[in-house]
């Protein structure tokens, strides 16, 4: 019974990373305009590693993070490194924080989009404090609310 | 990230005609949807403009014909452009834009390494094309190079972006003995044979550095910003050939 669920919950989480890398792209350049622009690519590897080993979550941020280089082929190969560093260390805050609280995983999801824009800017060669300080921390929430809504999806039961 | 430019356009084009195919054909009704929204105001006004201005040039065509008949000059071999829209790719706070997409593709005739232009000069060129899209540099990516030479023909070089990543070009390989003056305008040289001759690139502002009796570098004001273009033309007969007359005075007025 238990590896049922488990393996619909391994299903549900595929099917969510599908559909979050699929919206990422088709939307990326209406979400370009917004205020706050959520990355449902990053919100995908931050979700997916809480329920994965470091090894397939991080091969979950390569994957997407090279699916994510071939559509902005400036700097190619960063989004493939932090992607898979970020799924790679998120997988491993289960050894840290067990359980899904409210206040964690809202906490988790903002500091890790939060993480991923602020290194991506500065190592593109950004140093304006506003996008680091106001910009990021406001896509980073946005990222958390999107990822607020699809933990439900697939929590393990 | 250490890949060279080649193998990353050719893992992302790999990327691009295969997982990522079919939302690249979404994107491009996307973008087609978002372009026809935005410039329906703007075709209404430009309509009644051009109406007026269309009248006014009514037999202008006939007497350049006639004219250049009664010269002896054949007609100048036109370059074929494909108008497209571009949208800046990037990533999130990159101050100076590096790659575009545009929402035609080859199905439309563009091909790789086709130039890309805009009224005001050159934009950068094609690096991938798919069917009905196609992803290209802006001529401020690092790698991006075009041969260049002063309006006149006088003074050749090689443009390339300035390395500190501001939005401005440089001017290498300019012979030492030869001084071009602020304002001096640089346009393609047709060499290489990727950009056609006579597309503005931009205007002189002064010297970078200098190799002692051989060779100057000059700092060059782009003709073009990346950020301020969103309509371009593709040049899909390209090579060969001038394409200076088409940014003629009597073109640009």
């Amino acid at each position: 019974m238990i590896m049922v669920e488990r393996r619909t919950s391994r299903v549900a989480l595929l099917i969510i990373v599908m559909l979050l890398a699929f919206l990422h792209f088709l939307l990326g350049p209406l979400f370009a305009s917004w205020y706050a622009s959520p990355n449902l690519l990053v919100c995908a590897v931050l979700v997916s590693a809480r329920l994965l080993r470091p090894a397939s979550a991080a091969a979950t941020g390569f994957a997407l993070g090279l699916l994510e280089d071939s559509m902005a082929i400036s700097h190619f190969g960063l989004a493939t490194l932090l992607l898979m560093l970020l799924g790679f260390l998120g997988s491993l805050t289960r050894d840290l924080f067990v359980g899904e609280e409210p206040l964690f995983t809202g906490t988790y999801l903002f500091v890790g989009a939060w993480l991923y824009e602020a290194i991506s800017y500065l190592a593109i060669g950004g140093g304006s404090l506003s996008f680091l300080f106001l910009q990021a921390p406001l896509d980073a929430l946005a990222t958390g609310v999107v990822g607020y809504l699809v933990v439900p999806f697939v929590r393990a039961r | 990230m250490t890949l060279p430019h080649e193998r990353q356009l050719a893992l992302a084009t790999a990327m691009r005609s295969s997982v990522l195919a079919p939302v690249l054909r979404l994107q491009s009704g996307f973008f087609d949807v978002r372009a026809i929204r935005a410039s329906v105001e703007e075709l209404r006004s430009e309509r009644d403009a051009l109406a007026a201005r269309v009248l006014a040039l009514q037999g202008v065509d006939e007497e350049n014909l006639r004219l250049r008949a009664l010269i002896g000059l054949a007609e100048r071999r036109k370059e074929s452009f494909v108008p497209a829209n571009l949208d800046p790719e990037g990533r999130a706070g990159e101050r100076v834009k590096r790659s575009f997409v545009l929402d035609r593709g080859a199905a439309d005739g563009i091909r790789d390494d086709a130039p890309v232009v805009a009224p005001a000069g050159l934009v950068g060129v094609v690096r991938i094309v798919a069917p009905r899209q196609a992803t290209g540099d802006f001529w401020t990516h690092p790698d991006f190079r075009v041969s260049a030479m002063t309006a006149d023909g006088r003074v050749f070089g090689i443009i390339r972006p300035q390395s500190d990543g501001e939005p401005i070009m440089q001017l290498d390989g300019a012979p030492y003995q030869v001084e071009l003056t602020r304002g001096t305008e640089i346009v393609t040289s047709g060499m290489g044979g990727v950009f056609p001759r006579g597309i503005p690139i931009g205007l002189v502002v002064d010297v970078v550095s200098e190799e002692e009796g051989w060779s100057k570098s000059y700092r060059v004001q782009p003709a073009v910003y990346p950020d301020a273009v969103r309509e371009v033309m593709v040049v899909v007969d390209s090579g060969e050939g001038d394409v200076s007359d088409a940014w003629s005075a009597e073109v640009e007025r």
